[in-house]
C-alpha cells in the first residue's frame, strides 16, 4: 500500500518535516473538518487489526491505530512521543535499546525500510510482548522523505511457542528415556539419543521405519493393541515389557504412549516413552529370590536342627519315665537314635559355622597329608553308623602327598560321602576312587548310583543351601554339605567339581595340590 | 475319657520320612499303649490308609515324594475324615489353620503331649 499526502499538505509538512497524511485529521478536532483526500486510508488504518504508526521525518508520532495503542498498553502523545509509541524497547537479548536506534528510528534516519528486525516492547505495566516492526519510509512525489509507517506484528505467541519448543528440545535430547514420534501407523519420526542408547539402533536406521522393527516376534499384537487405542484416543501407561534391541537382545521396559493431536484435535500420531528398567527388574528379582531363599533357609533350618533335637528329646522322656518297662532291645535303639541325633546336629552347626568363618577366598594353614588313610578313615566312620550302605575304596598307583588340612579333609570327605549316601536308593554302592591326575595332582573322587544331576545345575550345586529339584523330592537337607566342601577344598588351594555319567550317578570330585618331592 | 486302657486301643497312622524321629514316635506311643502304623512318606501313607482304618493319623510336612500337605488334601479328596496332627518343625500351627486340621505340634514336642493330643482329637471318632 503507498501511502503518500496530497500535494495541498505537502508544503506544510515541508516546511515542518511533519505528517505526511493523516497527522492532521488524527489531532484535530472533530470539530475541524476534514480537508484531506486521505480519510478513507486513515479509517482504513484505524479498522486494521494490526498495530499501525506513523511519524514525521522527524520522528515524532503523528498517528496510530487501536490495535497500535493496545499492543503497547498506551496512547502516546501526537506529535511529541517520537520513534516508537511503546513505553520501553529491549534487544532480544533483553538489554535496553534506546527510542532513537529502534527500528523506525533508523528507517527514518538512514530513510530505508528496515526488515527482519525483532524486539522486545515493555508496556508501563511491567509485561512486555515480542514484536517483528516493518518500519518503511514514506516520501513525497519528489522523493523526499516526509515520513514513515510502521507496522508492528505481535510473535509474543510464536516466540513463546519457539522457547518453548527449544526447551522441549533440550528435554527429549538430554532424557534418559527413550522418546520417540509415531503416526498413526507406527512408522517412526523422531528418535532421540537416549532411545539410540537403549536400542542400539541409530535414528538415521529407524526413521522412517516401523516401531515393529523392535518389537519381540511373540510381542507383536501389542503394537495392534497400542495402534487401535492410540487411534481412539486412549494413552496407554507404564506398561511394562520387553523390546529388542539392534543386537538381538531384549530389554525390560516400561511404556507410556500418548495420543498427539494436531492444531484441529486430529490424532495424527504417538509420543512414546520408554524407560529401561533392567536394573529395577533385576533389584526386584534380586528381592524375591533373596525373600524365597530366607524363608527357605528359615523352613530348612527349622527342620533340620529341630527334627533331631525332637527324637532326642522324645527318646530322652520316654527313657526317663518309662525305661523300666521297656525292652532292651527297644532302649538301646533309642539310646543310639539319641547319639545319631546328636551328631548329626553338631555336623550340622559345624558346617554352618565352618560356612560362615571362611569367607571366600580364604586359604587354610595346609601340611602334608596321606589322603588315602583320610579316605579310609572317613569310610569307616560311615560304615559304623550305615551299616547297610555298601562302600569301598579304590587306590590307583601310588599316590602322592598332599597338602592340605586333614581335620577339613576329612569333614570333605565326610561330606560328599553322605551326600552320596543321601541320594542313592538303599543298597546301592558308593566308590571313592584316589588317584593322582596327569597334572600331578591328588584327585579324590566319590562315585554314587544314584539319582544324578542335570548338567545345568552342576555349578550350582555348590551354592549354600541350594538344593536341586530332584534332590528335594529324594530326601530332606539343608544344600549345606556341598557347599562347605567347595569352600573347604579352595581354602586348600584345590578344586572341586560335579558330573553325571551317562549311565546314570554322579562323581563328584576334588582335587589337591602335591606337596614338594622332599615329603615323599 | 480314654485312658491306656482302653478296650479298643486307639490306632495311629504315624508319616515322616525321619526314620529315627518315626521310631521315637513308636516307642512313646506303644508305650502308652497305643497301636501303631508308621509311613515314610504320603505315598505309603496313603496305601496304608487304603488298607487300614485309623483313629489318628500324625503327619509330618515336608517329606520326599509326597509332602504332607499334598497327603491331606488328597486322603480328603479320597473322602476320608480321619483326625490329623500336623508335627513340623516350622509354621505347624498355620499348616493346621491353612488344611483345617484338627490339631498341630511344633518340633521338638514332649511324647505325653502327643500322646493327650492324639486321644483328644481321635476319641470322638473312635467313640461314634
Amino acid at each position: 500500500m503507498k501511502i503518500g499526502g496530497t500535494p495541498a499538505q505537502t508544503n506544510r509538512q515541508q516546511e515542518n518535516g511533519s505528517p505526511p497524511f493523516a497527522a492532521k485529521a488524527a489531532v484535530t478536532s472533530a470539530a475541524e473538518p476534514v480537508r484531506t483526500g486521505d480519510l478513507p486510508y486513515r479509517r482504513l488504518l484505524e479498522a486494521l487489526g494490526v498495530a499501525v504508526y506513523a511519524t514525521d521525518a522527524a520522528g515524532r508520532i503523528v498517528f496510530f491505530n487501536d490495535a497500535a495503542a493496545e499492543l503497547w498498553g498506551r496512547r502516546p502523545e501526537l506529535g511529541k512521543d517520537e520513534w516508537c509509541g511503546s513505553y520501553r524497547i529491549l534487544h532480544p537479548d533483553g538489554t535496553h535499546m534506546p527510542h532513537d536506534q529502534c527500528p523506525m528510528a533508523i528507517c527514518l534516519k538512514e530513510n530505508r525500510a528496515v526488515r527482519g528486525m525483532e524486539a522486545i516492547a515493555e508496556r508501563p505495566d511491567g509485561s512486555h510482548f515480542w514484536f517483528m516492526p516493518f518500519p518503511t519510509p514514506i516520501r513525497d512525489d519528489a522523493g523526499r522523505l516526509v515520513g514513515a509507517i510502521n507496522v508492528l506484528i505481535d510473535v509474543t505467541d510464536r516466540k513463546r511457542a519457539e522457547v518453548d519448543a527449544f526447551r522441549f528440545a533440550g528435554i527429549v535430547e538430554s532424557s534418559d528415556d527413550a522418546i520417540v514420534s509415531k503416526d498413526v501407523n507406527g512408522i517412526i519420526g523422531s528418535w532421540n539419543p537416549a532411545a539410540e542408547r537403549i536400542f542400539g539402533y541409530t535414528a538415521d536406521e529407524v526413521i522412517g521405519r516401523s516401531v515393529r522393527l523392535i518389537i519381540p516376534p511373540d510381542r507383536q499384537n501389542e503394537e495392534d493393541e497400542v495402534l487401535r487405542r492410540i487411534k481412539i484416543g486412549e494413552r496407554v501407561d507404564h506398561f511394562e515389557t520387553l523390546r529388542r534391541r539392534k543386537d538381538g537382545t531384549d530389554v525390560p521396559i516400561s511404556l507410556t504412549v500418548s495420543p498427539v493431536k494436531d492444531e484441529t484435535g486430529c490424532i495424527i500420531g504417538a509420543s512414546k516413552i520408554a524407560r529401561d528398567i533392567t536394573v529395577q527388574k533385576r533389584a526386584e528379582e534380586a528381592l524375591h529370590k533373596s525373600i524365597a531363599v530366607k524363608d527357605e533357609f528359615l523352613s530348612l533350618v527349622s527342620h533340620e536342627l529341630k527334627t533331631p533335637i525332637a527324637t532326642i528329646l522324645g527318646n530322652a522322656l520316654v527313657l526317663l519315665r518309662r525305661g523300666d518297662t521297656l525292652p532292651a532291645a527297644d532302649k538301646e535303639q533309642a539310646l543310639r537314635d539319641v547319639a545319631d541325633e546328636a551328631d548329626k546336629l553338631q555336623r550340622i552347626i559345624e558346617n554352618l559355622l565352618l560356612l560362615t568363618r571362611l569367607d571366600a577366598g580364604q586359604e587354610l594353614d595346609t601340611e602334608p597329608v596321606r589322603v588315602p588313610a583320610l579316605v579310609a578313615q572317613a569310610i569307616a566312620g560311615f560304615q559304623h553308623r550305615n551299616v547297610k550302605r555298601p562302600i569301598s575304596m579304590l587306590e590307583e598307583g601310588g599316590v602322592p602327598i598332599a597338602l592340605g588340612q586333614p581335620a577339613m579333609l576329612l569333614l570333605v570327605i565326610e561330606n560328599m560321602i553322605s551326600n552320596a549316601d543321601k541320594y542313592s536308593p538303599s543298597g546301592a554302592p558308593i566308590e571313592c576312587v584316589v588317584r593322582e591326575n596327569s597334572e600331578g595332582e591328588i584327585d579324590v573322587s566319590v562315585r554314587d548310583y544314584g539319582i544324578g544331576l542335570d548338567t545345568a545345575e552342576a555349578e550350582e550345586l555348590f551354592t549354600p543351601f541350594y538344593r536341586s529339584p530332584k534332590a528335594r523330592a529324594k530326601a530332606k537337607g539343608m544344600g549345606l554339605g556341598l557347599a562347605v566342601c567347595k569352600r573347604l577344598v579352595e581354602a586348600q588351594g584345590g578344586r572341586i567339581w560335579a558330573c553325571a555319567r551317562p549311565e546314570g550317578g554322579c562323581d563328584f570330585t576334588f582335587t589337591l595340590r602335591r606337596a614338594e618331592e622332599d615329603w615323599e | 475319657m480314654g485312658s491306656a486302657i482302653s478296650v479298643q486301643p486307639l490306632r495311629v497312622l504315624i508319616i515322616d520320612d525321619d526314620q529315627a524321629l518315626l521310631r521315637m514316635l513308636r516307642l512313646s506311643m506303644l508305650s502308652e499303649g497305643l497301636e501303631v502304623a508308621t509311613a515314610s512318606d504320603g505315598f505309603t501313607g496313603l496305601e496304608a490308609l487304603a488298607r487300614d482304618n485309623f483313629d489318628a493319623i500324625v503327619l509330618d510336612l515336608q517329606m520326599p515324594n509326597m509332602d504332607g500337605r499334598t497327603f491331606y488334601r488328597q486322603m480328603l479328596a479320597q473322602g476320608r475324615r480321619t483326625p490329623v496332627l500336623i508335627l513340623s518343625a516350622y509354621g505347624a500351627e498355620a499348616a493346621r489353620r491353612e488344611l483345617r486340621a484338627d490339631a498341630a505340634l511344633p518340633k521338638p514336642f514332649d511324647p505325653d503331649v502327643l500322646v493327650e493330643t492324639i486321644r483328644r482329637i481321635a476319641e470322638p471318632a473312635a467313640s461314634s
